[in-house]
């Protein structure tokens, strides 16, 4: 471990603008887990995409992107292909761990970083009721490759969302056969006990193959200490551990 | 400079209906069909949004980027030619979309989607409301039967609604004939000069006709103004005409608003108390209560308040890294015409009024509090008999709901604390207040403090946020009218709370760098108050409205000067700043504008292009307005007649069955259902959340906040909590205003707050306190205004709980015709807002929710009455009792400190106050959470009805661990403060021991009762 303690610090990018609007609380779980975090305006990559390699875990934050309209994390995802186009491709290819919470998930399911790129089969809709809600959930962790929740059996977090569910367009065989095999390559990460969505499977999360691209609906990063939690205590894991796993993965590969 | 699109025909146009593929079905929706088709399971309601797109070019996007942009493959198919659905047949649709001018968020984000890939397209949106059935054998629907759900999905002031039968929709006429929204509007660029040698029939005459809510006595005041020879050569001089311009007449009429000027707080009151015999002249309400409160309070040693009474929010300092801002702001008027709108302006507003505080704050948080006739209304009483041309109660509530919760949760601001209080007078007026808490550094990066606004002459008047319309004018004077049918649909406005982000995070970012010196709101008023007030700081400014942006072409100079569009702050930047500060802006992609420079000039000049349209003289302006001179009394023969008479069951025989009732009412039933829709939690940093325990059922009292994830000490927490009680101002208006204070301090006490650092924020709002020959009783409604502010100088002053920061909204009437054309007024109930803030210790957190093996103790003196109280509300026979005369708040005020003693002694395990429904009411919410019971002590005999069910002030419920009981009893002893076991804790799913007598209440039954369906 002693060697590792002398690397640096590692440098998490938090992306904000538009509307996004949990980039503080994101920036803060991740730097009292000991990592050092910059809030990067997505405006101020337009010029200098490649920016994002000088970091070695990228967050996408909560928030209401372009106020949710045309759909959930739609124009924002529309941005960063804009913006950062291959930079993110390259970002992912150089195996450093990518979190969206959030509007950040909707922001990377828009872009297809859970299917290969491909966004007809996966998608977050609508919440059945069609409200927004905003309560705590009980979590089942997944066998998955994820390692953000390496370790984690179960976790309660906030949802506060209102297009939050998941779903899988099966209209056709191909799209079905797609589904079929996200399922069965253990890419659900999360699960609700109670599903207050309608999402399918009780998919409250979702891993690459890779496992280190992570998009949850939950709130982590308001889940740091016990003081937050519904009754001012927890009894299992902290929200925080997610942002530590992350960490302690660069830790070991920077 | 202008967008040429009006004269320019487009040459492409498309409609594209996007239709999802995992739907939401509108249930609520089914009860507006005709009644025939409500219960039919086959029917649904199905909501489709649509864009139209135009462009002056002949474009030809690739199919690609449609799709791309337009929708999403996984969910959605986008339609640009007619289509069928799936399973089911279209009996009709209603199409609505915005009328023009009125702000479009979606379709503006959409011409934003596209212009990343360059192409420039203007796009409006709409929605389509398709009625469908499985069942298709079914008839089609009339189109006059489906005029109750178009009045549902559209308000007519701001949006337009067109019924298709089955045919329309299946013909693809929509597609092909495609109407882009434009605003055509031509009004002159200059401005009028308006003369006043008028008669003073005819000065009224004028104030009415130009919206300008002013007496005869201010007409009076600014035609003699004008006709001064000193002022007369002036103007010579400067080439203006004798009389005022439109643009100085709109101005002075903004600026001398009762919303902007609180001429009713700053009036001198003739008032007769003939209960007291008391007579006196009382000069400013304000002065003599309000401020003089607060004065004497920090006379005598609260050293934490830095700014009240001088910025946009009351400052003060809790802990020595953040100062906090607080601020809490009324839309009752906007909101009665259109609910989400008003609401939602109301919210962006007052955030903007914490950004514009001091060199401007974040908020963190956000409260709300709606004061609305009962949902239920229409149903209790012949609809014919509401007010024409206002919505429908439940839409009401809708509204206001959806409004405050798109202006919170976009904004990224967590909804922690509030209110829903129902009462038939609201129906008048719908009352929505909305608060913001803020943090402002102590002292900046680059070493100025905080607090200070620093204008200086020769610093540029910058504008940022966006550009101005027609929607949004004469808020500020309309506010200070009466409604009626035909009140003025250009108040309403729809607000943008995605800009407004922009805004405050560019605002936040420019302030850390020092790139501006001052900065305010644009709310009421517009740029005539923002700018008119920030001149004050340098003694004048000079302008140009024809560099202001407009959202469309054909603005009067007036228009531009007093628009209140919404989303903009004016900054004063200086001139060495001023590329760094539009550089910025441009990269986070907010639109700034040099309007002009302040000065120190003596004036408010303002140009339109090279023409000097308004020359006003800082003094005249700010401090020309005649004090308003009126009459109160108050006596206890003052018979508040209600607008409609309500039938009230007598009171249930039964404990149980009244417990059951109180719990259901929609005052004391759980608001779940509404506030699990607000984001009350974004921020990370909320503590004690709306409710309370592992399961989050029972309410708790406050909404706190951890500050060091602010920026604050470690274990600092704000906490916010609010009070009101209407009905007291009926039966004595001093005890409401110690009432409502007492409710706030107990609900923020409850959770762990120290008595010792609570602010307090009053917001009035009252029926018209004038008296004239329509409002005969208007000196009664003063007198009340009086004694409450009377009775909020004794109770702020004996609690050292000062007030930081306060509003009054003076026109709560509606005075028109109802549905069936009869003339009514409707006057609310007098109504006083009181919101704490306050400070406490993380140690100290408190929450409401018990749990088994502890002991329960009611805590407090025997301060009750059923006097204004739920029951009274609720029941026909409830006796009225006097009890309310021998209450002491010395006492109450000993009750709160000691139990926050025996709180930071650790002995408090849960607390809840006691308060709307009483003791039984507020036993049963703390034991919600876990589904407990309660057995009653043995020793403790039967309590009466006024015990069980009884309100008053220093009223809670405690629970404790079992194993301390000796020494709690004994803590509670030495600090001379009463308490009474009630019982102990279990699972036993019920309430029962010798207090009730034979009784067994279901605490099941009672969270069903509890759990209300409000849908």
């Amino acid at each position: 471990m002693s060697s590792k303690l002398n690397k640096r610090k590692v440098k998490v990018i938090v992306l904000t603008g538009d509307g996004v609007n949990c980039e503080k609380e994101t920036a803060h779980a991740f730097n009292i887990n000991g990592a050092q975090s910059d809030i990067v305006h997505i405006n101020d990559l337009e010029a200098k995409a490649t920016l994002i390699h000088d970091y070695d875990i990228m967050a996408l934050p909560g928030g209401f992107s372009f106020g949710d309209d045309l759909g959930s994390g739609k124009i924002f995802a529309l941005k960063i292909e804009k913006f950062l186009g291959d930079e993110f491709k390259k970002f992912m290819k150089a195996q450093k761990p990518i979190i969206g919470i959030c509007n950040g998930l909707q922001v990377l399911s828009k872009l297809g970083a859970f299917s290969n790129f491909d966004g007809r089969y996966i998608g977050l809709a609508h919440n059945e009721n069609g409200k927004f809600i905003d309560q705590w959930e009980e979590l089942e962790v997944q066998n998955s490759a994820c390692i953000w929740t390496k370790g984690i059996k179960s976790i309660r977090l906030p949802i506060r969302h209102g297009e939050g569910r998941f779903v899988f367009n099966q209209s056709s065989a191909e799209l079905k056969k797609l589904a079929d095999q996200f399922i069965n390559q253990n890419q659900i990460v999360l699960t609700y006990q109670k599903n207050p969505n309608g999402s399918h499977h009780d998919i409250a999360g979702v891993c690459d193959a890779t496992g280190l691209v992570f998009g949850l609906m939950p709130h982590p990063e308001a889940a740091i200490k016990a003081e937050l939690y519904p009754g001012g205590e927890v009894t299992g894991t902290l929200g925080s551990q997610l942002f530590l796993n992350a960490i302690n993965y660069s830790l070991e590969h920077i | 400079m202008k967008s040429n699109l009006v004269d320019q025909a487009f040459k492409w146009t498309k409609r594209c209906e996007i239709v999802s593929q995992f739907p939401v079905v509108e249930d609520g929706l089914k009860n507006y069909l005709p009644l025939s088709l409500r219960n039919n399971s086959e029917i649904s309601i199905y909501r489709i949004p649509y864009y139209v797109m135009a462009s002056i070019q002949e474009i030809t996007p690739e199919h690609t980027t449609f799709e791309k942009v337009l929708w999403d493959p996984c969910l959605q198919k986008g339609h640009f030619e007619n289509y069928d659905l799936d399973h089911s047949r279209v009996l009709a649709a209603i199409d609505t979309h915005g009328l023009p001018g009125v702000t479009d968020n979606p379709g503006r984000s959409l011409s934003a989607a596209f212009e990343l890939f360059n192409y420039n397209i203007t796009c409006n949106s709409g929605t389509l409301y398709l009625i469908t059935s499985t069942d298709k054998a079914l008839d089609n629907i009339n189109a006059e039967d489906l005029n109750p759900l178009s009045l549902m999905v559209h308000n007519p002031l701001i949006e337009a609604a067109q019924i298709l039968s089955s045919e329309d929709f299946s013909s693809s006429k929509r597609f092909k004939e495609i109407a882009v929204t434009q605003v055509q509007i031509k009004h002159d660029s200059q401005a009028l000069s308006i003369s006043l040698d008028l008669s003073d029939e005819e000065l009224m005459k004028l104030s009415s006709k130009m919206c300008l809510a002013l007496n005869l006595e201010e007409m009076k005041t600014i035609k003699n103004y004008y006709e001064n020879d000193a002022t007369m050569l002036m103007r010579k001089n400067k080439g203006l005409p004798p009389y005022p311009t439109d643009v100085e007449l709109e101005v002075l009429a903004q600026t001398w608003s009762e919303h902007c000027k609180h001429k009713i707080f700053a009036s001198s009151i003739d008032y007769k108390n003939d209960i007291t015999g008391e007579s006196e002249i009382i000069d400013s309400l304000y002065k003599s209560y309000i401020k003089k409160s607060t004065k004497d309070i920090e006379a005598s040693g609260v050293d934490w308040l830095v700014s009240v009474f001088s910025d946009n929010a009351g400052i003060v300092r809790f802990d020595e890294q953040i100062d906090l801002c607080i601020k809490v702001e009324t839309h009752n008027s906007p909101s009665a015409l259109d609910p989400y709108g008003g609401a939602i302006t109301g919210i962006l507003g007052v955030n903007r009024d914490i950004l514009g505080c001091g060199l401007g704050a974040r908020p963190i948080a956000n409260t709300d509090v709606f004061c609305l006739a009962s949902t239920k209304l229409p149903e209790q009483i012949n609809p014919d008999l509401l007010p024409a041309g206002l919505m429908e109660p439940a839409a009401l509530l809708k509204g206001v709901h959806k409004g405050v919760e798109d202006g919170g949760n976009k904004s990224g601001i967590p909804t922690v604390n509030g209110a829903i209080q129902f009462d038939s007078s609201y129906a008048g007026k719908p009352l929505v207040f909305c608060g913001t808490i803020g943090t402002l550094p102590a002292f900046l990066p680059d070493g100025r403090e905080g607090k200070d606004k620093g204008a200086k002459c020769g610093d540029f008047v910058v504008v940022s946020g966006g550009g101005v319309g027609a929607d949004g004018i004469h808020g500020a004077t309309f506010s200070s009218m009466e409604l009626n049918e035909e009140s003025p649909a250009t108040a309403v406005q729809i607000g943008d709370p995605i800009t407004q982000k922009r805004v405050m995070d560019f605002l936040l970012e420019a302030r850390d760098l020092g790139l501006f010196t001052c900065v305010t709101d644009n709310g009421a008023g517009g740029i005539a108050s923002s700018i008119g007030e920030m001149a004050e700081l340098t003694g004048g400014a000079r302008i140009d409205l024809a560099l202001h942006p407009t959202k469309y072409p054909g603005l009067a100079p007036w228009e531009i000067m007093i628009s209140e569009s919404q989303e903009r702050m004016t900054f004063a930047v200086d001139k060495l700043m001023v590329n760094r500060f539009l550089e910025l802006s441009l990269k986070r992609g907010v639109t700034s504008t040099i309007l002009g420079e302040f000065t120190d000039s003596g004036s408010l000049e303002v140009f339109y292009e090279d023409q000097l349209v308004a020359d006003l003289n800082m003094d005249f302006l700010h401090d020309g307005v005649p004090q308003l001179k009126l009459q109160a009394k108050w006596d206890e023969s003052y018979a508040y007649r209600n607008w409609i008479d309500s039938d009230l069951p007598q009171t249930p025989a039964s404990v149980e069955d009244t417990c059951y009732h109180l719990l259901n009412c929609e005052n004391i039933a759980s608001k779940d259902y509404w506030v699990r829709q607000y984001d009350h939690e974004v921020q990370g940093a909320t503590i004690v959340k709306p409710f309370s325990g592992e399961n989050g059922i029972g309410p708790d009292d406050s909404g706190l906040i951890d500050l060091e994830i602010h920026g604050g000490l470690a274990g600092s927490m704000a906490g916010v909590a609010c009070g009101l009680a209407p009905r007291w101002s009926l039966v004595d208006p001093k005890l409401m205003a110690q009432v409502a204070v007492d409710e706030a301090m107990r609900n923020l006490i409850s959770c762990g707050i120290n008595p010792d650092k609570v602010c307090l924020l009053d917001n009035f709002c009252w029926p018209d306190p004038v008296k004239t020959q329509k409002n005969p009783d208007g000196d009664y409604k003063l007198g009340q205004l009086v004694e409450t502010c009377k009775g909020l100088y004794d109770i702020s002053t004996k609690y050292r709980a000062p007030l930081v920061s306060g509003k009054d909204s003076m026109k709560n009437d509606f005075r028109g015709k109802n549905r069936k054309g009869e003339d009514i007024t409707i006057s609310i109930k007098p109504t006083l807002l009181v919101t704490a803030m306050g400070h406490g210790h993380s140690d100290d957190i408190t929450r409401s929710h018990a749990s088994t093996g502890q002991l329960i103790y009611k805590i407090g003196p025997d301060f009750l009455s059923f006097c204004a109280s739920e029951m009274q509300a609720q029941f026909s026979d409830v006796a009225i009792d006097t009890h309310y005369k021998s209450w002491d708040f010395d006492h109450a005020l000993r009750t709160h400190k000691s139990l926050h003693q025996l709180i930071q002694n650790g002995w408090v395990k849960a607390c809840h106050d006691i308060s709307d429904g009483g003791m039984l009411c507020a036993l049963m919410e703390m034991l919600f959470d876990s589904s407990l019971g309660l057995t009653g002590c043995s020793d403790l005999g039967k309590l009466s009805s006024l015990e069980l069910f009884g309100e008053g002030p220093a009223q809670y419920l405690v629970a404790i661990d079992k194993d301390d009981r000796e020494s709690w009893e004994e803590s509670c002893r030495d600090l001379n403060l009463e308490n009474r076991l009630l019982g102990e804790v279990d699972d036993s799913l019920q309430i029962k021991g010798p207090f009730l007598g034979e009784e067994v209440i279901s605490t099941e039954t009672a969270l069903q009762s509890w759990q209300r369906d409000w849908k």
